[in-house]
């Protein structure tokens, strides 16, 4: 035999050897060719072990999708600060971490309310309503107070994010309610008020509707320690300012303080001249309603004399009387009215001092002694022409509106002449003089 | 000869090499396959369960610009209720924020000694976008928007009774319209009287009986009207049976429904204050009969207002209830002296009727003081129904 067909046999061999090698162990060959080698059985088999991989990898990927699909379970705790903590890891903002805590605290909290309208639940509705501050205070002081302690508990969680909320800006809303005080202070006020409005609470919570003197002193002297505390840990100038944002006199003023377009200055004198009085302006009240006796009225009434001599040396006469208009209710309301239809201020100003030459003019025919029905009568046309001036002035639609609660314009409608305060306070009602008895 | 032969032995050897290169191929994957499935298997058996790892991109996986998809896909990730209406409530309300500070571009700049919202058409604007936004949530999560809070639950049915689910949501939309359209007239005219509210309320009870069944109406009419939320308050010293509060409440609804709604515009005229007098001595002759002089008695009395804060006082001063009763009695009889005073002594000096008067006071005040106990719950009384007392007295006018 020649070399070379030696060597071509031995490669053919070669050749056989390996396709055999593929026939007997095929998981060797390629994918594309292993078929070729397979037996019938073979072929079952690895159909039957390749369907069984599938399977499992099917398997494999609907546990892996079930994983990623429960993505809570890797959140949720029952523990509200890892909450947080998880929270924030998993890439929520701070409004979506205050809403979710807030949720949780509330399903917390809910037992307690749960427990607490359990007491009161099933009153049929017969009885008096069972929610309300007024004739169910201690329901409303507890309702109260387990919102008061879920806020405090999500303060504690959330820290700064406590103001994050809603898409708004959360610093601006802290420094609309702490000015620029640092976080360690605003703790502490926090704290402080958190303390104090719970005593509060429970002093409201035992008058039933009906706070007596012993109460309102509780009360006041509740305020005063509160600010003594706060006095504590606030410089002067802090505590001032903070006193200016939180208190009830700026609340009450906000107003007024508005449609006479304050400065900050002017709204710091203003606020300096009603501070003194704040327990006889703006005494306790329960369930909103806030009693006054003859003496507190007089009270008042002194009160209201000091704070507008001292607003006049403050801001001077003409601010003085913008500002003593703008406080006004029926003015406030006027304006309002007003503002929608784009009525000139002049005009609305105009249109609000009619009162007093129409109260004036309701005096003079009131002094003219007249007889009963020519009396009436010149009361009646004053009354109608006084109408006719607001239409100029207001347009009909604003006119009829500021017109129907108008007391001064409805009296002399009815025959009353009427004396108004200087500071508009205070109508005064006269009746016909009585005929002398012959 | 010689040539095929090389040719053949060429491609033979070619056929060697590539057959070799495969073997060897697939044995190395066989190898790593196996290897690999053993490992895998070691891996499954030796690791134990992980503990919760929180994935960065959690939220950017739920994420989505389709708030519909956002609640499907944190349902899908097994969030509980109350937290997708917590996440979707801040989406929403973000989503909504621009538009608010589109409306109210100063609101952050705003001083804080002024309205946060000043203008009455920015307050209407701003109520329409809460409420759309509310809306909003209610489309999103259907009945799951809805706050499981006990207080707001017990105060629906408080308002509206034993009703199914399906009509107390569509009771809640109802009333979440004319709330708006109840804040819109607030902030239009500044404020609002019942002459105001009476189309609004003729309107919405309109709404409800379109989906509530008469008995459902009645028993809403009972809890939520404004006659019967006022009598609950009025009737709460009488302490009325159940059938009682139904009987009188339907002699009520009428008398209000002409006399303290849409017609007490203002200062009512003569003949108003005159017709409403009439109605009220009928109606007070209905109840009489449907309750009987005793039980009429007491009602009368129970419903006075100054009886009803008296009331409260005694029972604040833990004094026994009776006193309440007692101090009634002696607030009628001072009313009627005073008031034969008058007739009897029409010729009388003022200065001489003002000292008795004066001596008629002291009297009362001494009586009173002895019912209560001592002299500073007299002045406490003074303010919570015993006004009567200071009013023995009548101020002298101003100027007349």
């Amino acid at each position: 035999m020649k070399p070379i067909a030696f060597v071509l046999v031995g490669s053919l061999a070669a050749n056989a050897a390996l396709l055999g090698l593929f026939a007997v162990q095929p998981d060797l060959a390629p994918p594309a060719i292993r078929d070729w080698f397979l037996s019938d059985a073979d072929r079952t088999t690895q159909q039957a072990a390749l369907r069984a991989q599938r399977d499992r990898a099917e398997a494999d990927a609907r546990v892996a999708e079930a994983r990623r699909a429960d993505l809570w379970s890797a959140i949720r705790t029952d523990d509200v600060r890892t909450l947080v903590a998880r929270l924030k890891a998993a890439g929520f903002s701070s409004a979506l971490v205050h809403a979710i805590v807030n949720a949780r605290l509330e399903a917390t909290f809910a037992s307690r309310m749960q427990a607490l309208v359990g007491t009161v639940g099933d009153t049929p509705f017969w009885k008096p309503e069972p929610f309300s501050s007024m004739s169910n205070s201690r329901f409303y002081e507890a309702q109260s107070q387990i919102y008061r302690d879920r806020a405090k508990a999500l303060r504690e969680l959330l820290g700064d994010d406590y103001y994050a909320l809603g898409g708004g800006d959360a610093t601006a809303a802290q420094r609309r309610q702490f000015g620029e005080l640092p976080k360690a202070k605003i703790d502490l006020i926090q704290r402080i008020n958190d303390d104090y409005n719970e005593i509060a609470a429970q002093v409201r919570a035992a008058t039933n509707g009906i706070l007596l003197p012993e109460d309102r002193a509780q009360l006041a002297l509740l305020e005063r320690e509160k600010r003594a505390d706060l006095a504590a840990i606030l410089s002067p100038a802090e505590l001032e300012d903070y006193e200016m944002r939180s208190s009830t006199i700026t609340a009450r003023l906000r107003s007024a303080l508005t449609l006479f377009d304050a400065t900050e200055a002017e709204f710091r004198a203003i606020f300096r001249a009603q501070q003194p009085f704040a327990e006889i302006l703006y005494p306790p009240s329960v369930g909103g309603v806030t009693r006054f006796s003859q003496e507190d009225s007089r009270k008042r009434a002194d009160a209201e004399k000091q704070i507008a001599d001292q607003l006049k040396a403050a801001l001077g006469e003409q601010r003085a009387a913008d500002y003593a208009r703008a406080s006004n209710y029926e003015y406030q309301n006027l304006h309002r009215l007003a503002q929608r239809e784009n009525i000139p201020l002049a005009a609305i100003n105009q249109a609000y001092d009619l009162r007093l030459t129409a109260t004036a003019e309701s005096m003079r025919i009131h002094d003219a002694k007249l007889e009963p029905a020519a009396r009436t009568a010149a009361l009646q046309a004053l009354a109608a022409s006084s109408r006719a001036e607001l239409v100029r002035q207001l347009g009909p639609a604003v006119a009829e509106s500021y017109a129907k609660n108008l007391s001064w314009l409805n009296g002399i409608e009815r025959g009353y002449a009427l004396r108004v305060s200087p500071d508009g306070r205070t109508t005064t009602f006269m009746s016909a003089p009585t005929a002398p008895k012959k | 000869m010689k040539t095929p032969a090389l040719i053949l032995l060429a491609a033979s050897v070619l056929a060697n090499a590539a057959l070799a290169w495969l073997a060897f191929d697939g044995s190395s994957r066989v190898t790593a396959e196996r290897n690999a499935s053993a490992q895998t298997a070691a891996a499954q058996k030796s690791t134990p369960p992980e503990a919760p790892r929180i994935d960065p991109s959690t939220w950017a996986r739920l994420q989505s610009d389709d708030l519909p998809t956002v609640v499907a896909r944190l349902r899908a990730a097994k969030f509980p209720p109350d937290v997708i209406r917590a996440v979707m409530t801040g989406l929403v309300t973000e989503q909504f924020a621009a538009r608010r500070r589109a409306l109210d571009p100063d609101a952050a700049q705003r001083v804080f000694w002024k309205d946060a919202r000043p203008d009455p058409s920015l307050q209407i604007a701003l109520a329409r976008l809460a409420s759309e936004q509310e809306k909003t949530l209610r489309e999103i999560l259907g009945p799951d928007a809805l706050s499981q809070d006990p207080l707001a639950l017990a105060r629906l049915r408080s308002r509206f009774g034993p009703l199914a689910p399906d009509k107390l949501d569509a009771v809640r939309h109802i009333e979440a319209d004319f709330n708006l359209k109840r804040s819109e007239l607030y902030y239009t005219k500044g404020s609002y009287n019942s002459a105001d509210l009476a189309p609004l309320e003729r309107e919405q009870r309109a709404a409800l009986a379109a989906i509530l069944s008469p008995a459902e109406l009645e028993e809403f009419d009972l809890r939520s009207s404004r006659t019967g939320q006022s009598m609950r308050t009025e009737l709460a010293a009488f302490d009325p049976t159940e059938a009682e509060f139904r009987a009188i409440f339907q002699f009520r609804q009428a008398f209000d429904e002409r006399y303290n709604s849409s017609n007490t515009v203002g200062i009512p005229s003569q003949e108003q204050m005159r017709e409403r007098s009439e109605a009220q001595k009928e109606l007070k002759a209905q109840i009489n009969s449907l309750l009987g002089a005793a039980r009429a008695a007491e009602y009368e009395r129970a419903t006075d207002f100054n009886f009803r804060q008296t009331s409260q006082l005694v029972a604040r001063y833990e004094l026994p209830p009776e006193t309440a009763t007692n101090l009634w009695q002696t607030q009628k009889e001072f009313e009627r002296r005073r008031g034969e005073l008058y007739t009897a002594g029409a010729a009388t000096a003022p200065e001489q009727r003002q000292q008795q008067l004066n001596a008629m006071q002291q009297e009362a005040t001494a009586r009173v003081t002895s019912l209560l106990g001592n002299a500073s719950r007299v002045d406490a009384y003074k303010q919570y129904g015993g006004s009567w007392l200071q009013n023995l007295v009548p101020r002298p006018a101003p100027r007349n």
